[in-house]
This record gives structure tokens, sequence and C-alpha cells, in this order.
């Protein structure tokens, strides 16, 4: 029962801010719960999974979520994924951690001081990366924006997939900021999206862990279905707020996670 | 089928994930039987590939659209997603 309801508000949250909720279920279920590192983990990817679900339906039925745009960055992401499983044996665990927190950091105090820019005008040329949503909180006008910096973005998300297959945490984390500040995507769409990708991302993890017989199937039960019901109602509030205020509250999820970051590096969560 | 991308895809990622979660709900019921486990596991796996059916139905979606250059970019994820898959399970 105590899963189920932490699942919920993971869900919820996860699906507010575009993340999958990792990160409090991996310090619950690990400091609260007792649950080893792995199994902690593995059972988070499948909760993620049903969060990404919850939260990416709504998102892709108001065309908040960008198919497309995701399906692009999940190639990059997934590859830096390969990589940073690769190569995390060889860097320091702490290294990893104080990296992702100087990135937290940074996005932090770019999404908190950084006005939205991402609106184009209705009449500029459509391009492939020009897109359209429709935003909720502001009496659901559609509006349209064109990705910028896609080859660099590109790039980018392959450090992400590589940073978040290295700590364990943290994929939609580094890809709604580098989505909204870098490639100008706007922050409700950016957010949105990664909850669609984040899913596709948690699969592949997912998978392998049921593989290795490593997931504790009743923990990831109660979990997943506490996310999904989470991220359905996380979902519904994202799309109410204004952006302006949506950005504030991102960016102290982002020094909140940079936070947690650093407690990790000291070896402390 | 209605082959519009976005509300196709949705359906199936809702539909796989309900279908997934319910049949967990149903394994925490039947968890201390002798099927428990085994139900688990099939809502585990049903859940889980929910995502990969999300991107095969874009893919069917951009396709029958005659998207070609979006079309193009689903298979390359599956690619990727599949290898990443084949490198991990088989080391």
């Amino acid at each position: 029962m105590a899963l189920l309801l932490i699942g919920i508000f993971a869900g919820a949250f996860g699906a507010v801010f575009g993340l999958g909720g990792g990160i409090i279920l991996i310090p619950v279920m690990t400091i609260l719960f007792g649950l080893g590192a792995t199994e902690a983990a593995a059972a988070s990817l499948i909760g993620i999974v049903a969060t990404s679900a919850g939260a990416a339906s709504r998102g892709l039925r108001k065309s908040t979520a960008n198919i497309r745009l995701g399906l692009m960055l999940e190639i990059t992401t997934s590859i830096g994924a390969i990589v940073g499983a690769a190569i995390a044996v060889y860097l320091a665990d702490w290294a990893l951690f104080l990296i992702f927190a100087g990135i937290m950091l940074y996005s932090g105090v770019k999404m908190a001081l950084a006005p939205e820019r991402s609106e184009i005008p209705e009449d500029a040329p459509d391009g492939m990366m020009t897109f359209e949503y429709r935003d909720a909180a502001d009496g659901d006008r559609t509006k349209r924006y064109e990705v910028q910096n896609v080859r660099s973005g590109l790039g980018m998300c392959v450090a992400a997939g590589m940073i978040s297959s290295m700590t364990g945490v943290g994929g939609g984390s580094v890809k709604v900021p580098l989505m909204n500040i870098h490639m100008h995507i706007p922050v409700k769409v950016a957010s949105a999206t990664s909850s669609y990708m984040i899913g596709i991302t948690a699969f592949s993890g997912a998978v392998i862990y049921l593989a290795a017989g490593q997931v504790l199937l009743d923990v990831a039960a109660a979990v997943s279905i506490g996310t999904y019901v989470g991220a359905l109602t996380g979902a519904k509030i994202a799309e109410r707020v204004q952006t302006a205020t949506f950005k504030r509250y991102l960016s102290a999820v982002f020094f909140f996670v940079c936070f947690t970051m650093i407690l990790k590096a000291g070896g402390y969560l | 089928m209605n082959w519009d991308l976005n509300a196709s895809t949705v359906r199936v990622i809702q539909t796989g994930t309900i279908i997934g979660i319910a049949i967990l709900a149903l394994g925490l019921l039947l968890s201390g039987t002798d099927y428990g486990e085994d139900v688990l596991l099939a809502g585990a796996v049903v859940l889980v590939f929910t995502p990969l059916a999300g991107i095969l139905t874009s893919l069917a979606c951009l396709l029958k659209a005659g998207d070609r250059k979006w079309a193009a970019v689903a298979v390359i994820l599956i690619a990727v997603v599949a290898l990443g898959l084949a490198i991990t399970l088989l080391k």
C-alpha cells in the first residue's frame, strides 16, 4: 500500500515535469524499504514505463507531446545510453554525480531566468522542424514553434543518454532543459515529449532486468499501478499551469535534483 | 484503423498499459498462490513492451501517410534499440 501511494506521488511528479519519477522512487525504495540498488532500479524502470504511458497519453491526445521529435531525439539518446553503460565502469561514481549536479544547476538557473522564446509567428513558413501544439493554459490557443539547433541537440542527447545510463537517473531531467533551452522547444512540449521518450528509454533497461530475473515483481506491480494513476493526474495538472509558473517550478525541481546528486556524490544517498 | 499518428499511438500505448496494469493487479491478488509469479511476470512483460508497440504503430501510421523521412527515423530508432538490447543480452 505504501509503495502504491509513493508510486502515485512519483508518477504525478514525473508526469508534470516530464521526468520518470526515478529520482523519487529509487531513494525511497532503497532507504525506506531497504531494497538493493539493482532491485530498486529494476522496479523503478517498470514504474517509469507506466508513468510514461499515463503522462504521454494525455500529451499525445492534446498534441503537446511531439512523436516525430521524440523518435528522432531518442535515437541519439539510446546510442548514448549504450555507450554510457559500456564506459561507466571506467569512471568514478562521484565524478558522474557531480557532472550531473552541475548540469542540473545550470539548467535550473537558465530555466528560472530565461524567458520562453519558442513561439513563432503564425505566418512563418513551414519547415520539417516546424510544429504546433495547443496550450490549455492559454485558452487552448494553437502555438507554432520551430526546433532549433537540431544537430547539436542530437549530439547533446548522446551525452544525456550517457549520463542517464551511467547515473541511473535523470533521462527527463537532462532532456527537458536541453529541448527547451537549447532547441527552443516550448517547455510544455519538451516536458510532454520527454514523458513519451522516457518510456522508450526505460523499455530497454526493463527488458534487461526482466531477462536477468532481477525484478521483484510484486514491488514493480505496486509501483507501476501507483505511477500510472499518478501520471494520469499529473498530466492534467501540467497542461493547466501557465508557462512562466511551470518554468519556475521546473527550475526548483532541477535545484532539488542537483542537491540530490551532490548527496549521492558524497555517498549520503 | 484510424491512421492518425497521435490518436493511433495513444490508443496502442493506453491499451497495452491498461492490460499490463490489470494483469499486474491480478497477479498481486494471486500472490501467494502457485500462479501469482507467472501472472505478475506476464503483466510486467505486457507493460514493458508497450512503448515498443507504440513505436511500431507510429511507424505504420507514418508509412501510411507517406511520411517517409519520419518513418525512416522510426526505423533507425527501432534498429538502435534492438542493437542495444542485443549487445547487452548477448554480453
